[in-house]
């Protein structure tokens, strides 16, 4: 009897501190509709899943689910707002780069179409030196409409560097640690496989309120 | 002089697990069922059950392997869980998945590759054994301890 006490005591202090360390650590994936956010969202903000990405621009993951998000936007017009933030990942390295770009590509209303460019591309310049890298995104830049001179000021002002380097600051504090990590409504998805059980149950929501 | 060594191992092995539990606990939730997903054994409900099943079984049992209560059952289930840990991470090897990390102690405080987990646990199942063979009970296995 006093054996099976002492267990539920153990067992209340395991639940008790579990339960506290979550408490005081973790709050639920913020969205913002600051400048800065709306540049890289597409879709209508007060759509009823409101969708906040965390992303790599070298992860394969990340590339497929752009793709099955597109389709899922594609099929359901009007029903999706979705923001992008990046996470440039440890040992992937031109992605902080590619963040960099896209960002100051997002300053003249092009952030999705390089986005498109860079995951197209993806096999062709993840492997390329750092010397390479460069060129290769100007050419991507240009080929997606942007000004060269204008957007080479962008990606040398280390403050684009910083606004990235600080929303993955915010992402680990929000307990993101891989890609892609989204919130949907405020629910963490994280990897390909939950994402796409998690577009499956969004499609059945849509179709009963059809 | 055996009853230190087995106390030490009790301790040792029941912390690992302790720590390995708590600090999945403590991550969201999708973090440690997306590592689940990535060994491609499980989706939908098995997996999501396995997310929260396996890091409360290692926080409870080695709770229990620390405090010394129900030391023969806890051992061994930690050891059958170790077990299992070892043969996912060498189906991931084997298989090539694209897994980084094994996830084994959420990611809040250590980061092991798959070949460095492997060698770990590997390390802690020899342990185990010793453990099961010092700490026989006397008079069968369930008895008060």
């Amino acid at each position: 009897m006093k054996r099976i006490f002492t267990s539920l005591v153990v067992v209340l202090i395991c639940v008790g501190s579990v339960l506290a360390t979550r408490y005081f650590r973790w709050s639920v994936g913020d969205y913002s509709d600051g400048a800065r956010d709306l540049l890289r969202s597409q879709g209508e903000p007060t759509a009823p899943f409101r969708i906040l990405e965390y992303m790599d621009y070298q992860c394969v993951a990340c590339r497929l689910a752009n793709e099955l998000l597109e389709d899922f936007m594609r099929k359901n017009p009007s029903k999706v707002f979705w923001q992008v933030r990046f996470f440039p990942l440890k040992g992937h390295h031109h992605t902080l780069k590619a963040a960099i770009t896209a960002d100051c590509a997002s300053r003249h209303g092009k952030f999705w179409v390089f986005q498109q460019t860079l995951f197209d591309k993806q096999a062709e310049w993840g492997p390329r030196s750092t010397a390479e890298i460069g060129p290769l995104f100007d050419g991507y830049a240009q080929k997606s409409g942007l000004p060269a001179g204008e957007i080479q000021s962008c990606i040398d002002d280390p403050r684009t560097q910083e606004t990235i380097l600080t929303e993955k600051k915010e992402a680990k504090a929000l307990g993101v640690r891989e890609t892609p990590t989204f919130f949907i409504n405020g629910k963490m998805i994280v990897g390909i496989q939950m994402f796409k059980e998690e577009l499956i149950s969004m499609q059945k929501e849509l179709d009963k309120k059809k | 002089m055996k009853r230190f060594f087995v106390l030490a191992l009790r301790v040792f092995l029941g912390a690992v697990f302790v720590v390995s539990g708590f600090s999945k606990l403590i991550e969201p939730f999708a973090n440690f069922l997306a590592v689940i997903h990535s060994t491609r054994m499980a989706t939908g409900l098995p997996a999501q059950l396995l997310a929260v099943g396996i890091p409360w079984a290692e926080l409870i049992l080695g709770a229990f392997l620390i405090t010394g209560l129900w030391t023969r059952i806890s051992s061994f289930s930690l050891w059958v869980l170790n077990t299992a840990f070892m043969a996912v991470i060498t189906w991931a090897l084997v298989s090539g998945l694209p897994m980084k990390e094994c996830g084994c102690f959420g990611e809040s405080f250590f980061s092991f590759s798959l070949r460095q987990a492997l060698l770990f646990d590997a390390l802690l199942w020899v342990f185990f054994y010793f453990l099961w063979l010092l700490d026989k009970p006397k008079h069968g296995v369930y008895t008060h301890r």
